[in-house]
């Protein structure tokens, strides 16, 4: 499997101003608009919402990664949004979310999307790393941060 | 007081008695030498008693195989010495009444045939000795065998444009099971020698045992080169060629002048040959299909009489003008050979040809399409090369292309290229021309396949309720319902269950799979141990997931399905069981059907299962079934 810089682009990161997070899901996705990722952005935006709605991503360490496998999707890809203030996620330790990682597959990308989230996780557990993401000052920054896993 | 006939009975008991004891005093070796003790004892210890009369039946067979298919040669011949005008026409000359007249005549007599006898009629064709060993344990009723040696002769030898070889083969066949009945040979047996007695005939018929074993091997078995009928198959058809040789003498059919077998540059050639002989061959079925269309579906004409005359008397009218035509066709065959017919004239011959054998034998003619494709063969290779030389100036031999032409169109409309090959070396008793034989032939047959996917007798067969398309594997998972297998004790959640609960049922489930549904209750899909090792490996994912995440998509059956469609998809998927739904509309899970149920099943049914091992159930694919 290709490393996680390869699913994700300078494009798709964005600084979130929303602070309810459905609204937060919806303004990240919007990055993929015009892009090759997602045929159907309201599609894609609904199955986030709705996954979201059965179990929050929130995972803690103020991380949360938002996911849905679509048919609409055609390569695997993940957006990273940023929010200084932070965004109610109900998450697992209760914390405000600062790092949305919103992962959008195709429906036959099962073991790719799996990978993907498990390496993300696992990357993102890294306190430091996770620091220098949310307090990079632009997105070529952040994507640098993903150079380096 | 003992009557006269009392004691007649006593005696004729007495006799019995002591004929009985001695019976059992040789049986135990009692009164022998001692050498012969000890062979007799090695002979009952071995299993060589069964080789032992594995080769004499094999022997009988030939002989009997052999006989009747000199007879039906002879009677075939006669008949044609008489009746086909371009024998009559070296004479004294033939009326053209008389020569339209004589097909029509044999198809009056033909048409009351099958009018009289329409059970015994109706198995006609190689298809049914195929059916006959498959489906009847080979057992073919000496009537039928009886009714398919003369009708094959009425019909070829008042001129139908078919071959001996079907006719051929039904008959050796029928005396294989004739002989298996005389002896009360076991089922088993008598599966055996009916398939190799096929193979005897056409050895006999044509001379050629090669082929013969290879009609046998091809055709009849199905290309099952393991088949216990194997061995029996190569005696029976060296016998037969044997007594053929005997009684009808060394002979050849074909008198083939001295021909150049050209260069390596003739192979573009041949292979445009190929590729032609593949086209005669769709067409032939094509002009099958579409007179069939015309007789079966539009015309909905029944009767023999309706179907067959008007085929005759319109071949009677084409006959005057093209003589050729009549019959086999043999002689036309050396007659081409001999350079003694026009290159325009043969193309007009092979369409006509081709034409006629489609319409009588959709008609109800009685005869094969071996002779007629060799024929076929020759006028397509002689008129090919022949039309290459004038138009590119090119020096092929036409008898070479003729000959090539052969293997071509019997490879194509028989789908037998192994059969063709040898048939067509045995027959010219040629060595010289093997090589573009074999090329032609394998590209005719090829071109064949690609169209149809399958060969003539697996098509022929499915019309008939008999699936062989899998390359003669047993189907007998098509033959029972999902519903009848499937198991209702299954694992199902819901879409919402989260990851780390999942993860217990996953952990105890049998099967490894445990099927997902929505809120409707649903089947959305299945979730499966070996699809999720990435989430159990990683720990952090178990608080992020859903089963909805990792759900996959699943193929499904339904409870009418049959097992065989359970199996393509279980292996297509690479999945280890697959859910039963209630309709593929509704999808609502009903049971599951396992891999490893299958499998048990199957294993099962094939103990069971000889008989009826490659019956379709029609009712179960929604087909139509043959006569309904």
């Amino acid at each position: 499997m290709k490393g996680i810089r390869e699913y994700t682009d300078v494009k798709y990161i964005s600084k979130l101003k929303m602070k309810n997070k459905y609204k937060a899901i919806e303004e990240l996705a919007q990055v993929f608009k015009d892009s090759p990722v997602c045929a159907n952005l309201d599609e894609l935006v609904t199955a986030l919402i709705e996954r979201e709605k059965i179990m929050s991503t929130g995972i803690g360490f103020g991380i949360a990664i938002p996911h849905a496998k679509i048919k609409s999707v055609k390569d695997i890809a993940f957006a990273i949004g940023i929010s200084k203030k932070g965004i109610n996620f109900d998450s697992l330790d209760g914390k405000p979310v600062h790092l949305i990682i919103l992962v959008a597959a195709g429906e036959r990308q099962h073991k790719d999307y799996l990978k993907l989230l498990s390496r993300i996780m696992s990357y993102l557990k890294n306190e430091p790393v996770r620091q220098r993401i949310i307090n990079a000052q632009n997105s070529e920054e952040i994507i640098t941060q993903f150079d380096e896993e | 007081m003992i009557g006269q006939y009392g004691r007649a009975n006593i005696n004729r008991a007495g006799s019995m008695t002591i004929r009985r004891k001695r019976y059992r005093n040789l049986l135990a070796g009692e009164g022998l030498p001692e050498f012969q003790k000890k062979l007799r004892e090695l002979y009952l210890k071995s299993d060589i008693s069964r080789y032992i009369a594995h080769i004499i039946f094999s022997l009988i067979l030939g002989l009997f195989a052999g006989f009747a298919s000199v007879v039906f040669y002879y009677l075939l011949n006669t008949a044609g010495r008489y009746l086909d005008p371009v024998n009559a026409t070296s004479k004294d000359g033939v009326s053209p009444v008389i020569i339209f007249i004589i097909p029509v005549i044999g198809g009056l007599i033909v048409a009351t045939m099958t009018r009289v006898f329409p059970a015994l009629a109706r198995e006609k064709g190689v298809v049914n000795v195929i059916k006959a060993v498959i489906i009847n344990n080979g057992l073919i009723p000496l009537k039928v065998t009886v009714f398919h040696l003369f009708a094959p002769i009425i019909s070829m030898g008042f001129g139908a444009p078919l071959g001996p070889e079907g006719p051929a083969a039904k008959i050796g066949s029928g005396m294989g099971s004739f002989m298996s009945q005389i002896f009360r040979l076991n089922q088993r047996d008598m599966r055996m020698y009916t398939a190799a007695g096929a193979g005897a005939a056409i050895a006999a018929v044509f001379n050629a045992p090669i082929a013969g074993v290879f009609f046998g091997i091809e055709v009849i078995l199905l290309n099952d080169l393991k088949n216990q009928a194997l061995s029996a198959l190569i005696i029976s058809s060296v016998v037969a060629d044997i007594l053929s040789r005997a009684l009808l003498g060394n002979h050849h059919i074909f008198h083939i002048p001295v021909y150049n077998t050209g260069s390596v540059w003739d192979f573009p050639f041949f292979l445009g040959l190929g590729i032609l002989c593949g086209v005669c061959s769709l067409g032939f079925f094509a002009a099958r299909g579409f007179f069939a269309d015309i007789l079966d579906r539009k015309l909905r004409w029944k009767n023999p009489y309706m179907r067959l005359i008007p085929v005759t008397v319109i071949f009677g009218l084409v006959l005057i003008k093209y003589h050729h035509l009549f019959g086999i066709g043999y002689n036309s065959i050396n007659e081409v050979l001999n350079g003694r017919v026009a290159v325009t004239t043969l193309v007009v011959l092979l369409l006509l040809r081709l034409v006629f054998m489609a319409l009588f034998l959709e008609a109800g003619a009685y005869g094969g399409t071996f002779a007629p494709s060799l024929v076929l063969g020759v006028f397509l290779g002689y008129s090919f090369a022949s039309i290459m030389n004038y138009f590119f100036n090119t020096s092929l031999d036409p008898v070479t292309f003729a000959l090539v032409g052969m293997g071509g169109v019997l490879a194509g409309v028989n789908s037998i290229p192994l059969t063709a090959i040898l048939l067509v070396f045995e027959v010219t008793n040629d060595y010289h021309f093997i090589l573009p034989l074999m090329f032609v032939s394998i590209i005719a047959y090829l071109s064949m396949i690609y169209v149809h996917k399958e060969t003539v007798y697996s098509k022929e067969l499915r019309k008939t309720g008999i699936d062989v398309s899998r390359r003669g594997e047993v189907d007998l998972l098509g033959k029972i319902k999902v519903q009848d297998l499937k198991k209702t004790d299954f694992e199902a959640i819901s879409y919402r269950t989260p990851f780390r609960d999942l993860l217990q049922i996953l952990m105890g489930s049998l099967s490894g799979d445990v099927f997902v549904v929505n809120d409707k209750n649903q089947l959305v899909g299945v979730v499966s141990l070996k699809e999720v090792r990435q989430a159990i490996v990683s720990k952090d994912l178990v608080d992020l997931l859903i089963a909805g995440d990792i759900t996959v998509p699943v193929p499904v059956v339904t409870e009418e399905d049959q097992v065989s469609v359970a199996i393509k998809k279980i292996e297509t998927y690479d999945i280890e069981s697959i859910p039963v739904v209630k309709s593929e509309t509704e999808q609502f899970i009903t049971g599951v059907l396992t891999h490893q149920d299958i499998l048990a099943a199957y294993n099962t049914m094939l103990n069971a299962c000889e008989i009826d091992q490659f019956i379709v159930d029609y009712s179960s694919r929604g087909e139509t079934g043959p006569g309904q």
